[in-house]
This record gives C-alpha cells, structure tokens and sequence, in this order.
C-alpha cells in the first residue's frame, strides 16, 4: 500500500494520460467516420484509426508543445527569476550555482547518483540530462509532427481534388505552423500564468504553492 | 532515454510505411487504367463498379442518366475517351486513404472503399489556387 502511496503522483497522471489518449481515438474516429459515411464509404475501426497520420499529428502537435514548454521551463529557471513566484529561484541564486550547493564531485553524498560523484563527461552529461531529455522528445516528435502533418494535410488535399505536397512543401505551409503556433501559444501562457498566479493565490498543501500564510514577497519558496 | 526515442521512431516509421492494411499506389494505378479500359470497350458497367459512390451518385444527378450510360456519353464520355491513357501514368502519389494517379492526358483521384480503390474524380484540369475541375467529381 505505501508503494502505491509513494508512487501516486506519477499513477494518477499515468493513468489519466492512458484515459485521454483512448478517448481522444475514440472521439477521432467517431468524427472520420463521419465523413465515411457521409460520402458512402465503409467506416474505419478504431484499430485502423490509430495508424492513420491523422491520429498521429493530432497527438504528435500536442506532445511536441508540452515537451517544448518543460523544455524552455527547465532552462529559463536557471538563470531568469520571477520576485515572489515559488516557480522562480531565489533572487540572488541566478545561474548554475556553485559545485557545492549541487552536491556534485567531492561535495557529493554517499546517497548521490553515481554520475553526479566524480569529475568528467559523465558529470556533464548528468548536469544537463533533464534538458536534453526534454529536448530530444521534444525535437523527435516535432519532427513526426511533420512527417504525419505532411501525409495528413496530403490526404486531404487529394479528397478535395488538389496536388498533394511534399515533406519539404508541407514545412513552409501555414497547416504546420498553425498547428505548431496555437499549441506553442498555449504553453507558454499556461507558464506564465503559473509563476504569476502564484505570486498571489495559494493552495495549501501543494508544492506548487507558497505556504498560504507566506508574503507576496517571498520568493522560492513551497509549501 | 532509448525507450520514448524507439518509441518515437517506431511511430514515425509505421507512418512513413503507410501500414500495410490499406492498398498501395500500384494499385490505384490499376484502377485507373481498368476504367479507363472500360471506357474504351463502352463497358458502362464495368468503369461504374470502379467509381466511388459519391462520384457515381453525383454523375448521375448532374446527367440525369444511370451511370453505365452517363459515363459514356456527352461531355463526360468524350473527355474520358480524349484523355484514355496510351501508357503508364506519369506519377502516383498516395496518402492514408486517397491517391492521385496523373496521367500523361489526365488526372485522376481516388479513395479507399473497402480494400480497394475507387474512382472519386476523373477528367481534371488543374485551376491556379484552386482544387481542380474535373468531369466526374464525388464529395
């Protein structure tokens, strides 16, 4: 029991993802099918729908924006501050801090990741896994973005009687930016949003909170 | 961190193989030259099994006529018969659900129904910025 205790966070949103990602096939296609039937065509099983670019750029937009979002998060709370945000550092801890404060090399624990304890590249690549993690799944679905996109935007292009594009076409066109845009705008307002609202509301409990009693001044801090 | 890229990158390939359920361009190709083949032996039955209920329905709307006829005559039988391909098509292109076979004289457009092909527009000329303006046309 305390497994799951311990692990609840990651279950709940595990969990949820896996939910939301069935209904949106489920919903995706219902709306294909549609279109099938309207113009007298056999519809699709979901098992079809799954593998079709449609169902791939629609959840490929998605996951490349959200990756970006972490991305950008990550880095620009290493050196950008926000005063009374407890999404930002505190005010005079801007940049990469020192070897000490990070525990890292001789300043490291016996508890510390084996790759975090000695001097070298693996010290580096470690230092910075988080950010390259996010901006390789970032950058690889962005890039299957574009590929299902291509195919997608082609396949509709050759219902309504026009030339399909290439990958190469498909890249300038306003169909993958529009879709790259409004997630992108999203994002970014959802993190703003976040380190401002939390300068003055509260919700007690949640690290993502100051305590509720804290001042609007305090920076840095959870609760 | 290999697990979410084989993850990626098996996605990325199932789309670019175009999954193997549905048919390939070779197959459009066929379609085309079947009907077209049809047209030439003034087998109306035969070019109408090959089109897509849509692009059927709307022949017969717009000529009043049942299709194996419709898609003999007039307007529509003379520029099927003007543009009959005298060899192979010139390019497919094939994407999900929907090719386009160009022909040397023609372009055509077509769905999957089914496992197969069929025909949704036929006779096309090409508009600037526009789709195009073909004689038979389904949707």
């Amino acid at each position: 029991m305390s497994r799951l205790k311990h692990h609840g966070l990651t279950l709940f949103f595990g969990a949820i993802f896996l939910a939301a990602l069935v209904g949106q096939a489920i919903s995706g296609v219902a709306l294909v099918n549609r279109e099938q039937v309207a113009a007298g065509l056999d519809p699709m099983t979901l098992a079809e729908y799954v593998t079709t670019s449609q169902f791939a750029v629609d959840v490929t937009e998605n996951w490349q924006s959200e990756f970006l979002q972490f991305l950008l998060y990550i880095l620009a709370t290493v050196w950008l501050l926000q005063r009374g945000s407890p999404e930002s550092k505190q005010l005079d801890e801007a940049g990469r801090e020192s070897d000490e404060d990070q525990r890292v090399a001789e300043f490291s624990r016996p508890d510390s990741p084996p790759w975090a304890r000695v001097r070298g590249w693996r010290l580096s690549v470690y230092s910075h896994s988080l950010g390259m993690v996010m901006g390789t799944i970032f950058v690889l679905s962005w890039f299957v973005q574009s590929l299902a996109g291509a195919v997608a935007y082609s396949e509709d292009q050759m219902r309504d009687f026009a030339d399909p594009v290439s990958w190469g076409q498909y890249l300038g066109l306003p169909d993958f930016w529009s879709r790259t845009l409004q997630n992108w705008q999203s994002e970014f307002l959802a993190v703003a949003s976040m380190v401002v609202l939390s300068i003055y509301l509260r919700e007690r409990g949640s690290p993502e909170s100051k305590p509720v009693g804290a001042s609007h001044e305090s920076t840095g801090v959870e609760g | 961190m290999t697990r979410p890229v084989l993850v990626v990158a098996a996605a990325a390939a199932l789309l670019l193989g175009g999954c193997a359920a549905s048919p390939g361009g070779a197959d459009a190709d066929a379609v085309v030259h079947e009907f077209y083949a049809a047209v030439a032996d003034d087998d109306g039955d035969a070019a109408c099994a090959l089109l897509a209920p849509s692009a059927l329905e709307n022949l017969e709307d717009d000529t009043g006529e049942p299709c194996p006829d419709a898609v003999l005559a007039g307007d529509v039988g003379t520029t099927l018969v003007e543009r009959a391909p005298a060899g192979p098509a010139t390019s497919v292109h094939v994407a999900g659900r929907a090719a386009q076979v160009v022909l040397p004289d023609d372009v055509t457009f077509l769905t999957v129904d089914g496992d197969s092909w069929r025909l949704t527009a036929a006779g096309c000329d090409a508009r600037p910025q526009r789709p195009y303006d073909c004689v038979i046309e389904g949707g």
